[in-house]
Order: structure tokens, then sequence, then C-alpha cells
């Protein structure tokens, strides 16, 4: 007997028990839709969450002329927004006073990166930043060390670059200390940064940090004159009073009369930051805990149902064994008939769950959520498959053996 | 109606054909077991994160108040907030001699991102400046060490009390006190370390250090610095008495004229609570919802198990019917079989859970501190068992209901007649 017979046996066993096996279908369905809807709607979210603040540190909120998130966003009143100045910024760094933790950058795309004969892809991020860059920022330096606040005030050509472009321009030397080029400016390097990876496709290591005062002087676009202020939170539940404080100073120093609309972009990523991964990360294990314990009561349920079927069927295999079946040949019945059982069951579970957290990313994505995708969970359909594998074997396994070892002449004998 | 004989004979053969088929039965019970322990050790968890969170609002001090420029809720109405004048050393000093109702009148100065600096380390925290009645309060227990003293208040000592999170970071191998810290470049001796004061989100609360106020003014200055005062009440029945005087007071003080709203704002630890409330009823549901579904995959094994149990015995009921049972009693007998399967699940699933939270909470001991793992129960309370059970009863009895019914409206020729 092949294994494609045995299979078309259990289809034979599902089709002509439809209820029960539609009850066991369902038990380990609801486990594998569990586990799926839960990890693919964190995953969804965790991406979604890591993508808009692929830099912005915890309890953070970031002040800029535009969103950075853009959806439905006016971009004729945008362009009309005057530019947030570097004097503008360093105003508002002085008249904080919930934190000082504040940071004023600027970022200008498109350079190219020369060191010796050496040059990088001409999509290199140039970054000004100043000495706190580092401290508000979820972004370190992992050799070398920061650029200091007397370098900022004196302008100093510092650099720090990303492992993107080590690895372009000094893939056997050490880079710290090394003379590199930003249009016909020399800098020395004095860190690197900790690789970030890339988040949708775009590498967040393609970078160079310098003083921003360097930045302002030589590599300033003309449209794009505006900094970022970067504000860090004391705490958690500062967020509020810093938010507060911030949009006031804003305001003021941008003479935003008191019945008009910020003019400025304050995002705040409060309750979307360290806390929410700590937050997923807890919610994962509780789903996956509840999704393996739904899966083990199913697998339960199935053997009971293999043990019902072994017994109901104990005259077709003592008639089987009567015309010389072996063991082995009963046993790959049965753990075969469990197999797919479970397998139809985890695929029932997979499209419902998948079908889920599709619609709820769409459902995030159409409210507040723009940059939500969704992504398949295919680590998690694999897992479920090998899990139903798993189940339909060790929970197959004794209604198997005790068919396999009926006694022909007692089984022909059973009523 | 169903007479008692006739349920007493209902239940007899249910718990024997329990019994007949043990093995099935001891499966179908294991998979209502599983659902049971998971939904059980949810409900401790939960019952854990609430104790822990209660211990924290109570170590930071149920009767306090703070008076503040600002509304610790984060009120949107920034304008007006921004626009009230600070809270000046000296309208706190005013208040506190006023005061009448409340037990002590702490000021206190905030900076809130400061650092300090240990050697080469250097930590993120904040740098409260108060008077030595603050030692007074519950968040001022200290796990070594003592809160600074009058005579240290009044002549400005250079002395730190450490909160129990600077004290991890800083000192991780234990003795902090008599140790050196820089504060802005001025040294300071730490006299004391605070206990472990906050859980979850609150945690930020271990991260402050307390310094004689005019330490403070020393080091951090009090230019351009909005005060807040810190009113003990006492117990929580004076909270409302103690406001109430306050607010009066305050508003003499601060000059604000009798149609004005309050300039300032009392902060008490409700503020927290709100804001906690939200995420402690997610956490209910998203925990609850997740756990459950193995409970009902239990119970869908049930039902399975039921309708096998009535094809079974088709004849039987078939001759049962035939010598006079009525559907009710058919009924009864498969109700009765299928809650005693529910209810044994609930029964077993107990002590397991009871097991498995034992462990837990001697690993929660390695990971908490001490003080906290005390704070959370080590046995599952007995009213979540006694929903255990009636919860699986009624599931039970739901999830029977259906093969009972078919088994009930058998025709007793056709099922006499059935042959497997």
């Amino acid at each position: 007997m092949n294994i494609l017979e045995s299979i078309l046996l259990a289809f034979d066993a599902v089709r002509s028990q439809k209820l029960r096996s539609g009850l066991t279908l369902l038990s380990i369905g609801i486990g594998v839709f569990g586990i799926i809807s839960a990890t693919s709607i964190m995953g969804a979210l965790q991406q979604a969450v890591n993508g808009q603040l692929a830099d912005l540190g915890e309890n953070s909120l970031l002040i800029q002329r535009t969103p950075s998130i853009n959806f439905g966003t006016n971009w004729a009143k945008m362009r009309r927004r005057k530019n947030i100045t570097y004097q503008q910024a360093k105003e508002f760094r002085d008249k904080m006073t919930s934190t000082n933790l504040i940071t004023i950058s600027n970022t200008a795309p498109g350079y190219t990166i020369k060191a010796g004969q050496e040059s990088s892809n001409p999509d290199v991020s140039l970054i000004g930043i100043d000495d706190l860059y580092f401290a508000v920022n979820a972004v370190s330096v992992s050799a070398g060390r920061p650029i200091t606040e007397s370098e900022v005030n004196t302008s100093r050509p510092v650099a720090i670059i990303g492992q993107d472009i080590v690895a372009t321009l000094f893939p056997a030397t050490d880079p710290l200390g090394q003379l590199i080029t930003i249009k016909s400016q020399k800098f020395s390097v004095v860190g690197v940064l900790e690789p970030k990876g890339g988040v949708m496709g775009q590498s967040q290591d393609n970078r160079v940090l310098i003083p921003i005062t360097v930045f302002n002087k030589y590599y300033t676009w003309e449209w794009d004159a505006s900094v970022d202020v970067a504000v860090k939170a004391a705490n958690s539940m500062m967020i509020p009073i810093t938010v507060d404080e911030a949009t006031g100073i804003m305001r003021s120093l941008r003479n935003v009369k008191p019945w008009e609309e910020n003019n400025f972009e304050l995002d705040t990523n409060d309750a979307l930051t360290g806390q929410f991964s700590g937050f997923t990360t807890a919610l994962l294990v509780v789903a996956w805990i509840s999704g393996l314990g739904a899966l083990v009561a199913a697998g339960i349920g199935i053997m009971n149902m293999m043990l019902v079927s072994v017994k109901e069927r104990t005259r077709e295999i003592g008639v089987r064994k009567a015309l010389g079946a072996r063991k082995r040949w009963i046993v790959q019945q049965f753990l075969i008939e469990s197999i797919t059982l479970c397998q139809l069951g985890g695929l029932t579970g997979m499209l419902g769950g998948i079908a889920t957290s599709w619609g709820v990313t769409e459902l995030l994505r159409s409210f507040n959520m723009p940059t939500i995708t969704f992504v398949f969970p295919t680590g998690t359909v694999v897992f479920s498959v090998v899990i139903c594998t798993v189940i339909g074997i060790g929970f197959g396994l004794y209604p198997a053996w005790r068919a396999a070892n009926l006694d022909p002449i007692e089984a022909l004998r059973y009523e | 109606m169903l007479r008692l004989s006739e349920l007493q004979e209902s239940a007899r053969i249910a718990v024997d054909s329990l019994r007949v088929n043990l093995l099935r039965s001891i499966l179908t019970t294991a998979g209502i077991v599983v659902g049971v322990v998971l939904v059980v050790l949810m409900g401790w968890t939960i019952g854990g994160l609430n104790a822990v969170w209660e211990q924290t609002i109570a170590i930071i001090g149920k009767d306090m108040l703070y008076i503040d420029k600002w509304d610790w809720t984060g009120g949107r109405n920034w304008r007006q907030i921004d626009a009230r004048k600070d809270i000046s050393l000296d309208q706190a000093m005013q208040l506190k001699s006023r005061m009448e109702s409340a037990e002590y009148v702490i000021p206190l100065a905030r900076k809130w991102g400061g650092s300090v600096v240990k050697g080469n380390t250097s930590l993120m925290c904040s740098i409260t400046g108060t008077t030595a009645d603050y030692a007074n309060t519950s968040a001022a227990t200290t796990l070594d060490g003592r809160f600074f003293s009058p005579t240290e208040e009044q002549s400005a000592s250079r002395v730190v009390v450490i909160g129990h999170g600077v004290y991890k970071s800083l000192y991780p191998e234990g003795n902090a006190v008599g140790n050196i810290l820089k504060i802005n470049g001025s040294p300071f001796r730490i006299i004391g370390v605070l206990q472990k004061q906050g859980f979850l989100f609150m945690d930020f609360i271990d991260n402050q250090v307390f310094i004689p106020m005019m330490a403070f003014r020393a080091v951090h200055g009090f230019f351009d610095r909005s005060f807040s005062v810190g009113l003990k009440c006492g117990s929580e029945a004076m909270l409302d008495i103690v406001r109430t005087e306050a607010i009066g007071h305050m508003r003499a003080i601060r000059n604000v004229p009798p149609d004005a709203d309050d300039d300032f704002s009392i902060n008490e630890m409700k503020a927290f609570d709100q804001q906690a409330k939200n995420i402690r009823i997610g956490i209910w549901v998203v925990g609850m919802g997740l756990t459950i579904l193995a409970f009902i995959v239990g119970s869908i094994g049930i039902m399975n198990i039921m309708y096998v149990s009535v094809t079974e015995r088709t004849k039987e009921i078939g001759i049962r019917k035939a010598i006079g049972a009525r559907r009710s009693s058919i009924l009864a007998q498969f109700l009765i079989e299928s809650a005693l399967l529910c209810m044994a699940g609930a029964l077993i699933a107990f002590p397991i859970a009871q097991g498995i939270v034992a462990g837990a909470r001697f690993l929660a001991v390695d990971v908490l501190e001490q003080e906290w793992a005390s704070v959370i129960s080590p046995l599952i309370p007995l009213d979540l068992l006694g929903i255990a059970v009636a919860v699986s009863v009624v599931v039970g009895l739901l999830a029977g209901l259906l093969p009972a019914l078919r088994a009930s409206r058998l025709d007793p020729v056709e099922a006499l007649r059935y042959e497997q």
C-alpha cells in the first residue's frame, strides 16, 4: 500500500465522517489561526513603527517643517511654511526647561564620498548633527567617538561614517583617522556608526554625520534649509508636558497667532516606541503560548477521534490483517490519516489567520497608519505546517500502534 | 417534568459510560484541562500585575498631593498652562506656613534632564532638591542608609540619596553608601539608597536622586524654575480637605482674581491610575481573548466526543425509549455526561496551574526584586477556582447540548434498527 493510497483513504474517512472531522479540523484551525494572525499583525505593526522611527529614540519627539509621514498632506500649504532655521532651533533649545536633551540636525541626500582613489555611490545621506544627537536618537557609535560640543561650536571638519561607507571605502583598513572628501571638503573620520540594517529596502547605514555648523556652511540645500529638532522627554510621563512646552515655545518663536494652526510638525511616538516593542513581545509570547496550548488541546482531540476511529474500524483492520497487511502498513495508514486531518485543519487556520491579519492591516492603513503593509508570515506558515505534522504524528502514534497490534482473530470477531 | 428518580438514573448511566470509555474520558478531560490551565494562569498573571501596580501607587503615596505649574494628565490647553507664572520657592514656603490640614508641606525643585557622574560613567536621571520633611513620605523609605537630616538640609550639605534605578545602574555590585557622585561638577556623598518604587512603565520614578534644597540651588540654581509642592495628607480621607485648603491658600498667595481659574494644578496619583486603566483593560481583553482559544478547542473536543457517544449508543437509546424513557431523561443523561467531563477538567486543572504558579513565582523572585515578588500572590485565588468550575460546567452543557438534542430526538424504531 503506497502513501498516496493512504492519503486517499484518509480523505475518504474525512468525507464519511463530515461532522466529526469538521469539528476536529476546526479545533486545529483555531490554534493555527491564533498563532498566524497574532504573529502577522504584530510583525506588520512592528515594521511600520520601526520604519517611521528608524532613528528616533524612546520618549522622543521630532519637530520638522513638514511631516515625515505623508498621507493626505496638503503640500501647497506645507510649501508656504517658513523654514525652521538653525538660529530658531537654537533659541528653542535654550528656552526649553522640561528637558535638556534637544538635538538639532539636518539631512541632505545624494552625496558622493571619496577617500583616496575610492569613491562611494552618489546616494549617501549627509547629516549635520550636534553633540547631543546620539543622546536623543537611537543611533550609536560602534567605534571611535561621537562629535563633541566644541567641534560643533568651532566647525571642525570631523565625520562619523556608516557601515556601508566603511565597506566601500575602507574594506581592509581601519577607517578611524582617515581622511574623506565630500564635495572638495576634507574630513577626518572620528567614529563609525553601529550597523542598523535596512528598513523596507532602504539601508540605514549609508550615511555620513558631520557637525551641523560645517553642514550649514557647505551643504545646505537652498530649498530645504529647514532643520529638524529632536527632543527627548525626561521620561514617558513627561512626554505630554514636553510636548506642550515644545509646542508653546515653537509657536511663539515662529509667531503663530493664537487662532492659527501650527506651522510646523511635531511628531511624538511615545506610545509606539520602547513600550511598544515590550508590549508586542509580551503579546506575542501570550499568543504563542495560547496558540500552542490550543494546538495541544486539539491534538488530544485528534487522538481521541483516532481511537474512536480505530475502534469503529476494528473489523476492517481485522480483515486487512487476515489478508496479510503488515503492521507497518496499518500504522502508516492511521498516521497519514491523523497527519492529513492536522494539515487540513492547519490550512483552514492559516487561511483564516492570513485573511484576518490582512484585513486588520488594511483597516489600520485606512485609519491612521499609512505606512503599514501586510507582511506575509512565511516563517510562521512553515512553522505551522511543521507543528501540524508533529502533532499529527505525536497524537496519532498511539491510536495507530493500537490498531496495528490488534489480534486479527479477535478483530474479526468484534461486534 | 423530569422526576428525581429519572434524573438519578440518567446520572448513573452517564457516569457508567464515562467509566466504560475511560481512556476516551481522560483524553477529553485533558483537552479541557489545557484550556483551563491557560486561562487560570492568565488570570493569575493579570492579578499579579494589578497587585504590583497597586504597590507602586502605594509606595509613591496615595495620600500625596502635588501642586505644580503643569498638569500631570497633560491637558491639551498648553497655551493656558504655558502662560501660568512659575511657582516660586517663596510661594511654596508661604503655603507651608499657612497650611494646617496637611501633615507635611514639602517644596521640591526638579531638574528632569540632569545627570550624575561616577568616575568615568555618567547617567541621565532627574535631580530633585527638597527638604528633610520628604523623609516622612512613604516614597523616602530607604533600602540602605538614610534620608538627609534637617541639619544637613539647612547647611546645604553635599549629600545625595539615590533612587533604586540609579543604584542598580551605577553600583551593580552594591555598597553605594559613602561613595562620591558628581552632580553638575560638584561632589556629593551618597548617604542613602531608596527602595524600589516603580514598576512597568512607572520605573522612571527610580531614576532620580534627592539632594538638599540649598545644595540644589548651589549646583543648578533657582533661576527660571517652577517649584512643586508635595502635600502629605496622612490618609486618603484627608485628600479632599487638604486639596480644598491648598487651593484657597495658593490662590491667595498667587493673587488669583475670584473669577479666574486656578493658575496651578493639583496633581495626585489618580492621574497615573487613569492612564494605567486603559492599558490594564487592554491587557485583560487581549490576554483572556487569546488564552480562551485553547478552552474553546477543548470544548469542541467534548462536543465531538459526545456526538460519537450518541452514535455508538443509538441502539441503547432506542431500547430505553422503547421501554418508556422520556426525551428529557435522554437529554439529561448526555448533558450530565458532558458537564461532568468539563467539571473534572476544571478541578484537575487547578492543582496543575497552582504547581506552575509556584514554579513561576520562584523564577519571578530571580527576575524581580525580592520585595516585588512578595507582592504577587503565590496562590491562585479561590474565587478563580469557583469561576473556572462554573464556566466549565456551563461550557460543558453548551457543548453537550447539540449531541444530547440529537440523541433525545432519535426515533426509537429507527434507532433499534440501527447497525454500526
